[in-house]
């Protein structure tokens, strides 16, 4: 009973481990279900508590139920959240109250379903280490609810003796269990059929990252840093990661109300079908130009947007078709609820497109900033101009995540002049404006910048503190050009020595792992998978039908094959069947010659050996029994004894 | 044969609807952790059903009795299972017995390549033979998702004797005056002490009267009287008429009985029944002879008069049956035999 409730315990901490790393639920339905977790540790001290409570299981129930309706009708939770709740209230009960047999297997089935709603809830590459955990638990406390079970239909308490045979089974069970049972994982997960009938995943589809293709300004109190992963950029040249400017572009933000940026994605968007390589042509590739290749891994795809360095001239994504907007960014429209993996060949170039024929202008209050922009500007080239502006806004006002502790009618007015402070939205929001009031098209780009790199997984991290904002102006004769007004924003990958950092690359690389070959494994990977398997099936079965005639060639001309006979092919052949033959000789001689008896005194002859009295090769039975009489006088007694039971019965002889 | 039928449990039954369950979710979603999920879950039961399976793998019984058996009491087996490769976990042995119901035993532990033994108890419904038709091996290790078992044809068998109570003190009473009572006075091997004297070399531990001995200072033996009684013999020239079947079973109850009642007393018995003797003699040996005699005896009414002519001796007592069995039947008209 101890084992199985150790077990239980275990699941337990799973389960609840599993629902506190999704993030999803609140803090104080975590500290309960903890809190009781801590109280079923030492509950055995109070067992006029657990009694009470268990008296009250019935209404308890009931309560539940009750709480799961009102989660879900009345507070509108989702129904997976709802039943994480309704999970939790369960578990909270079961591991404050009793913990007979049937208790600790309903502590693990709600710490199973406690998992199976983590999983739903969120995908990390944590989820790797609570299931490979939850299989030698699994394993240990179905065992010992069975046997428990058993002893209690038998009518029987458990015997100390065969408990300790139960242990060590037990043990064996777990230890041979896992293994097999991750390679059955891995197989059913790379078989099973991927055959998505509805792609309805509300947990991962949560707001996970501040990326949208709006930006609002107007906001007050502090910008979280969030550190979570949004997506790894992978270069297959490090001579196309050193021109890389740090600069992955998301969205092109050209509206503008005074408070707001948008996109407009349904003005001037055009839909792009892939060829039937599964590659989206975006645009002719200029001669002469390199191109960038890059890979990038989409582990949050909520705004459905792809990332790209510069101008993309072709993608290959598992994506039915792309929208690109009218700023050039691109979209897709079917849905796509897990990690995407992507590969883009971009030219370093500016977007060569026609003069915008609107520079919309928000309807606020400008005097201000147009003065501040016409002093600043100057008169010259409209480059000089978006130049002078970056440069001024970058030496005069300081980067802050902190908005403030009031919502602006004006933000752009409030950071220029009042404030003085703000984050790249602001500064880049400033520029455009000022760069629009001095007749220049500008707009916003939202993307990510320079990130992390990531020596294991050999790519660059970008984490959702690594959005940033920053403004294309367009330059007659250049096209859009980037300009970067916040003075935080100097290339270079953020460089961490620590232990602590190690330990957070070692781990982003596992999750980048997890992602890209269990998140991201789908039909297209599974048919990519099963060509690949096909083609080695294929190139070992022509290996061997171009061996085949070779053998049978060296068959028929035996001098040849004699001649032959130093090829490790024959050698090989000749050790593995002599090999094999000895030992089925062996093993037959053993099994005729081997009686009862026979292997009776070799097991006594082993433990002899064991104990430090081996029986030498050149001994008789009763020789080395003379031997041990004489040096052990009780062990010699015994050997003596077991040493002519086995003449007497071998040999038919009476004993000496 | 080795078969290994499959039969799900109530929790099995669960486990498998609920793998089915996370199946349809993962495919629906696509959710690649619901794949490793039910990954798991399938992975649980092909182990489950390895183990199972080398759980049961060369399995045997061995079935010895404990003390003979009587007809309507209990009997005592001693169940050896022994193990192949793969130890044995909470395996049931059900046992099947002709004209009884099984008897299922728990087997908490077999070692690999070794042996645990349980005791069974039964009660033989009657005499005759006590046949194990089949054992079914069944086991719900490891995890109680199915319980996978396999039957063993076996065809041991036993005799039961028939049932055997004292007698009535009446019948037993009247008997003892019917008895023989005949002395011999000479020295012998006999039961009747005949003389005490001193040691002499040559006499045997056993005849030495301690006691007297202590008292006297000295070895002093005790001799006994030579048996001249040859003993009682019973005998049945015909089986008695117009008995019912369950009459009949306890008139060869009643002789049983009579028989173990007259040894235990001490006397030489015997049994002259029809075609069979079985000259009187006081020894165990005796008892299991003619129990085992009436315990496969069919009572069908013989056709003629006996055929060979009865032993006859001084020393033997003859005594019929039938007259014992109505007076008995008189004296406890109801039942015949007490219990």
């Amino acid at each position: 009973m101890k084992a199985l409730r150790i077990s239980a315990q275990i699941a337990a901490t799973l389960g609840l481990l599993s629902i506190t790393l999704t993030g999803e639920i609140a803090p104080s339905w975590l500290a309960a279900s903890w809190i009781a977790w801590l109280f079923s540790l030492i509950g055995d001290r109070y067992p006029q508590f657990i009694a009470k409570l268990r008296h009250f299981e019935t209404v308890a129930v009931a309560g539940m139920i009750m709480m799961f309706l009102i989660d879900f009708l009345v507070f509108r939770f989702s129904i997976f959240i709802a039943i994480t709740h309704f999970l939790l209230l369960f578990q909270i009960f079961k591991l404050a109250g009793a913990k007979a047999r049937k208790d600790c297997l309903q502590i693990f089935l709600f710490s199973f379903f406690q998992i199976l709603a983590a999983c739903t809830l969120s995908v990390d590459a944590w989820h790797a280490a609570i299931l490979l955990g939850l299989i030698p638990t699994a394993t240990a406390l179905l065992f010992w609810n069975q046997i428990e079970r058993e002893w209690e239909q038998a009518g029987q308490s458990s015997d100390p003796t065969v408990h300790r045979h139960y242990r060590r089974m037990a043990t064996g069970i777990c230890l041979a269990a896992f293994p097999s049972n991750v390679l059955l994982t891995i197989a059913v997960f790379v078989i099973f059929p991927r055959l998505k009938l509805n792609a309805s995943l509300p947990g991962f589809s949560g707001h996970r990252t501040g990326f949208t293709d709006q930006m609002n300004l107007a906001q007050k109190g502090n910008l979280r840093q969030n550190s979570s992963v949004v997506l790894w950029l992978n270069f297959p040249k490090a001579e196309e990661r050193a021109a890389w400017t740090g600069y992955l572009q998301g969205e092109v933000l050209s509206h503008f109300d005074g408070r707001q940026w948008s996109s407009s994605k349904e003005r001037g968007s055009r839909m792009i079908l892939p060829d039937p390589n599964g590659i989206f042509l975006l645009r002719p590739q200029h001669s002469g130009i390199p191109l960038i290749h890059q890979t990038i891994t989409l582990a949050d795809t909520s705004a459905a947007t792809l990332f790209a360095i510069a101008r993309p001239v072709r993608i290959r994504a598992p994506l039915p078709a792309l929208q690109q907007s009218e700023g050039g960014s691109f979209h897709w429209l079917a849905s796509w609820n897990r990690p995407l993996r992507y590969e883009v060949a971009s030219e370093s170039l500016s977007e060569m497109e026609d003069r915008p024929v609107d520079n919309p202008l928000p309807a606020i209050p400008l005097a201000r900033i147009r003065d501040l922009a016409q002093r600043v500007a100057g008169t010259g080239p409209s480059q000089q101009q978006a130049q002078n502006i970056e440069l001024y806004l970058s030496k005069t006002y300081r980067y802050s995540t902190d908005f403030g502790d009031r919502v602006p009618e004006n933000p752009v007015d409030y950071f220029l002049f009042e404030r003085r402070e703000g984050s790249c939205a602001h500064f880049a929001s400033a520029m455009a404006l000022m760069l629009r009031l001095r007749n220049i098209p500008s707009r916003l780009v939202a993307g990510y910048f320079k990130g992390e790199w990531n020596d294991p997984a050999q790519c660059i991290v970008m984490r959702e503190r690594d959005a940033h904002a920053w403004v294309e102006a367009y330059i007659e004769g250049q096209g859009w050009v980037a300009f970067d007004p916040t003075p935080s924003s100097t290339p270079g990958f953020v460089s961490h020595r620590s232990v602590l950092n190690r330990l957070e690359q070692y781990w982003d690389y596992l999750d980048f792992q997890w992602n890209r070959f269990v998140i991201q494994y789908d039909l297209y990977a599974q048919i990519k998978a099963f060509e690949t398997m096909k083609g080695g099936s294929e190139r070992l079965g022509s290996t061997l039908i171009r061996w085949w005639p070779d053998v049978q060639f060296r068959s028929h001309h035996r001098e040849r094959w004699r001649e032959s006979a130093s090829i490790p092919f024959k050698k090989t052949g000749v050790f593995v069947f002599l090999t094999l033959a000895s030992f089925l000789l062996l093993a037959q001689k053993r099994r005729a010659s081997t009686d009862a008896t026979i292997r009776f005194y070799s097991r006594f002859l082993e433990q002899m050996s064991r104990t430090g009295h081996p029986k030498a090769p050149h001994e008789t039975g009763r020789e080395f029994v003379a031997r041990l009489e004489q040096a052990k006088p009780p062990l010699g007694d015994l050997a003596h004894q077991v040493t002519e039971m086995y003449y007497q019965i071998r040999f038919r002889k009476e004993p000496s | 044969m080795l078969t290994r039928p499959i039969r799900f449990t109530r929790f099995g039954s669960f486990y498998i609807l609920f793998s089915i369950g996370v199946g349809a979710a993962a495919i629906n979603t696509g959710n690649n952790l619901l794949y490793l999920i039910l990954g798991i879950l399938l992975g649980f039961i092909v182990i489950s059903g390895f183990l199972s399976d080398s759980g049961l793998w060369g399995i045997t019984t061995e079935w010895s009795p404990i003390g003979s058996f009587y007809a309507g009491q209990k009997a005592l087996l001693l169940c050896r299972a022994q193990k192949g490769w793969f130890p044995g976990v909470a395996l049931t042995v059900e046992s099947h017995w002709q004209r009884l119901s099984s008897i299922q035993s728990f087997i908490p532990w077999i070692p690999a390549r070794g042996s645990a033994s349980v005791q069974v108890e039964l009660v033989p419904s009657q005499r005759g033979y006590l046949t194990l038709e089949r054992c079914h091996y069944s086991t719900r290790f490891p995890f109680g998702l199915f319980q996978k078992s396999h039957t063993r044809q076996m065809q041991d068998r036993w005799i039961v004797y028939p049932r055997v109570e004292r007698l009535h003190r009446g019948l037993m009473d009247s008997l003892g005056d019917n008895l023989s009572r005949t002395s011999t006075s000479r020295q012998g091997m006999g039961s009747v002490p005949y003389v005490l004297r001193d040691y002499r070399s040559g006499d045997t531990l056993r005849q030495v009267q301690w006691k007297v001995s202590a008292k006297r200072q000295r070895l002093i033996v005790k001799e006994t009287e030579e048996e001249a009684d040859q003993g009682d013999l019973f005998y049945l020239d015909a089986w008695p008429a117009g008995l019912s079947a369950p009459q009949m079973e306890r008139f060869i109850s009643f002789v049983a009985s009579l028989i173990f009642t007259t040894l235990e007393l001490g006397r030489p018995v015997g049994l002259d029944i029809l075609e069979r003797l079985f000259p009187p003699e006081n020894s165990p040996q005796q008892l299991h002879r003619i129990f085992k005699f009436l315990a496969l005896v069919d009572p069908s009414p013989s056709g003629g008069p006996l055929a060979r002519k009865r032993p006859h001796s001084t020393h033997t007592h003859l005594m019929d049956i039938c007259s014992l069995w109505k007076s008995y039947g008189q004296s406890v008209p109801n039942r015949g035999i007490r219990g």
